[in-house]
């Protein structure tokens, strides 16, 4: 009777996953991008904040990226900026993380007026626009990066806590989670131990996407003046600084500006990666793999195409 | 005659069950006035169309019913009345005194979570295992419901294993706590047609050897006469014949039991429909 238990299933994924170049390449240049902007000083021998040549001057071997409106060094304001907009951005990521996925995750087991609610005070933050929302926010608590921190994350919370509790209310109509409660798990459990890890894959998703947003928001609060305070380095800060001499020294704003660019590019290609790789493998999907692979003759799978 | 002897030691005594679902009218009942009783160890089988309140029946015992349905009557199990019993004192029985094999393995599993990480957790809540204990619990398990190799399966995801591995996990789940009462809600119904004799014939070795009781609900006339001691057949929400197998198989007193039964020995008799098709 043990028969057909007996063979035991191929990992079928396992065999079939192929090396992605495309999410080698995004995930080699979004760690590359880091380790320039943490290790700065390595990167670059001048000091962002000193004056190191004449003012305006254009890229040149001595200036990559050339000087900015005071002679500072471009190439090194950039990158030492990015120590500034990344953490507030992956810091406020953390932050609306932290705080929304509880939300969303309590509100869509539970359900119910305490669910309703909540969520709708989740639906009144959504429907401000994001930088409004975080202007107000700094309005109460003042300029500074730790308030730029919590006005980008608090306005990040309503959209994490709406996607988990989407999904959270999805996976509570599945069996597995009404199975939990079969075997006497109480309601946090299943909540924590049982809906969290389906609903995980989808934050890891959002939260890799969100460090584009994130990034793009506090940006745009340094450019307007509310985040941290001159003379540190700081992309939105430097693009907004350098829009004054955009006829004559253009490379002031495009060097920050391009550095944004590509954060949240990488950032939304990662999330894209993670989304096609951590996709839940689905038992309908995947369990007939094995068995094609039985039923297709050894000579049929191992004949090369064409021939 | 009811094939439980009144007085005994019932395992399972359902008596005047009546379930009504929110939104629906009182006399629109999935499940009006059904009685049955269980004594240790036996099987009892729950037979029935679809939609005849089978299924409603047994989510009413596990208090798995949706929020707002109303549930009368009376459930009780090792002389606790289940209904009207806080959930707070409904979780300690679920998955330890009560087990429950659901229909579909595929939907019954976490497919992001181990098949380790699914059979400790019962022990660890209700028998307070340690992890280390769990798991050597969890490999007897396994190879007693005849999975292969059954300590390298512990890291394995459901989405690796076939149907009938995977109900066999299931069924390892839950017997993990050594219950009283199995409720087996179609066991075999999404299993192919190969492996479903292997799953019941588990099923039937396992509750005979634990001294299980088990309540099997099927479509399936013969699944249930090969398994159980006792017969109820449903329809429309109510019992229409309640029995020993022998009894109700032989001499069935209603006409539904009558149709149900002649329509299965057609089958049978007839090969070219029975067994014609590739």
């Amino acid at each position: 009777m043990t028969a057909e238990v007996a063979g035991a299933v191929p990992r079928p994924d396992r065999h079939r996953r192929r090396l992605d170049v495309g999410g080698a390449l995004v995930c080699g240049a979004s760690i590359l991008l880091v380790l320039a902007v943490v290790g700065a000083g390595l990167l670059t021998r001048y000091n962002p904040t000193e004056i190191v040549g004449t003012a305006r001057s254009a890229p040149s071997s001595a200036h990559l990226f050339g000087t900015d409106q005071l002679g500072r060094d471009v190439f090194a304001r950039t990158l030492f900026g990015g120590q500034q907009t990344l953490t507030i951005a992956a810091l406020s990521t953390l932050l609306a993380t932290v705080v929304g996925v509880p939300i969303g995750l309590f509100a869509g087991y539970v359900g119910g007026l305490r669910a309703g609610v909540s969520m709708r005070v989740m639906d009144v933050l959504l429907a401000f626009p994001g930088i409004l929302l975080a202007l107000i926010i700094i309005t109460i608590g003042g300029t500074g990066r730790g308030s730029a921190i919590l006005a980008v994350g608090i306005s990040f919370v309503p959209v994490f806590a709406r996607v988990v509790y989407g999904s959270t209310q999805r996976a509570r109509a599945e069996e597995y989670i009404a199975a939990a409660k079969v075997v006497g798990c109480s309601s946090l459990r299943i909540m924590v131990r049982h809906v969290l890890p389906v609903v995980l894959i989808e934050v890891v998703v959002l939260a890799s996407s969100a460090i584009g947003w994130t990034t793009l928001l506090s940006a745009s609060l340094n450019f307007l003046g509310f985040g941290v305070a001159p003379p540190t380095a700081e992309w939105g800060a430097d693009l907004g600084a350098g829009t004054r001499y955009i006829a004559q020294a253009w490379w002031i704003s495009a060097a920050p500006g391009l550095a944004v660019t590509l954060t949240i590019l990488l950032s939304n290609f990662l999330g894209d990666y993670f989304a096609k790789r951590l996709s839940a493998p689905r038992a309908d999907v995947v369990a007939a793999t094995p068995t094609e692979l039985a039923a297709a003759p050894a000579a049929e799978l191992t004949t090369p195409r064409g021939t | 005659m009811s094939a439980v002897a009144p007085g005994g030691e019932e395992l399972l005594a359902v008596r005047d069950l009546r379930v009504v679902f929110p939104g629906t009218r009182p006399e629109d009942a999935a499940v009006t006035g059904v009685s049955f009783a269980m004594n240790p160890g036996q099987t009892l089988g729950l037979v029935g169309e679809s939609g005849s309140g089978k299924s409603t029946a047994c989510l009413a015992i596990m208090g798995l019913l949706a929020r707002g349905a109303t549930v009368t009557g009376s459930i009780t199990f090792r002389g606790t009345e289940l209904v009207g019993l806080p959930e707070r004192r409904l979780r300690p029985l679920r998955g330890k005194d009560i087990g429950l094999v659901y229909q579909d393995p595929m939907a019954a599993l976490n497919p992001v979570k181990t098949i380790g990480a699914q059979l400790r957790e019962p022990l660890r809540l209700h028998l307070g295992m340690s992890r280390k204990q769990a798991d050597e619990r969890a490999v007897e398990l396994l190879d007693r419901v005849g999975i292969d190799a059954p300590r390298d399966k512990l890291r394995s995801f459901p989405h690796e294993f076939s149907g009938g591995m995977r109900q066999r996990v299931v069924i390892a789940m839950a017997v993990s706590c050594n219950p009283t009462l199995l409720i087996a809600d179609e066991p075999t119904t999404a299993l192919d047609v190969s492996v479903q004799a292997q799953v019941l014939e588990l099923l039937s070795d396992l509750t005979t050897d634990l001294g299980i009781g088990l309540l099997i609900v099927s479509h399936d006339l013969s699944v249930v006469a090969g398994l159980a001691d006792d017969v109820a057949v449903m329809r429309h929400g109510s019992v229409v014949e309640y029995g020993s197998v022998h009894q109700v198989f032989q001499r069935p007193a209603h006409p539904y039991t009558r149709d149900l039964l002649a329509v299965v020995r057609e089958l049978e008799g007839d090969p070219v429909d029975a067994g014609g098709r590739p």
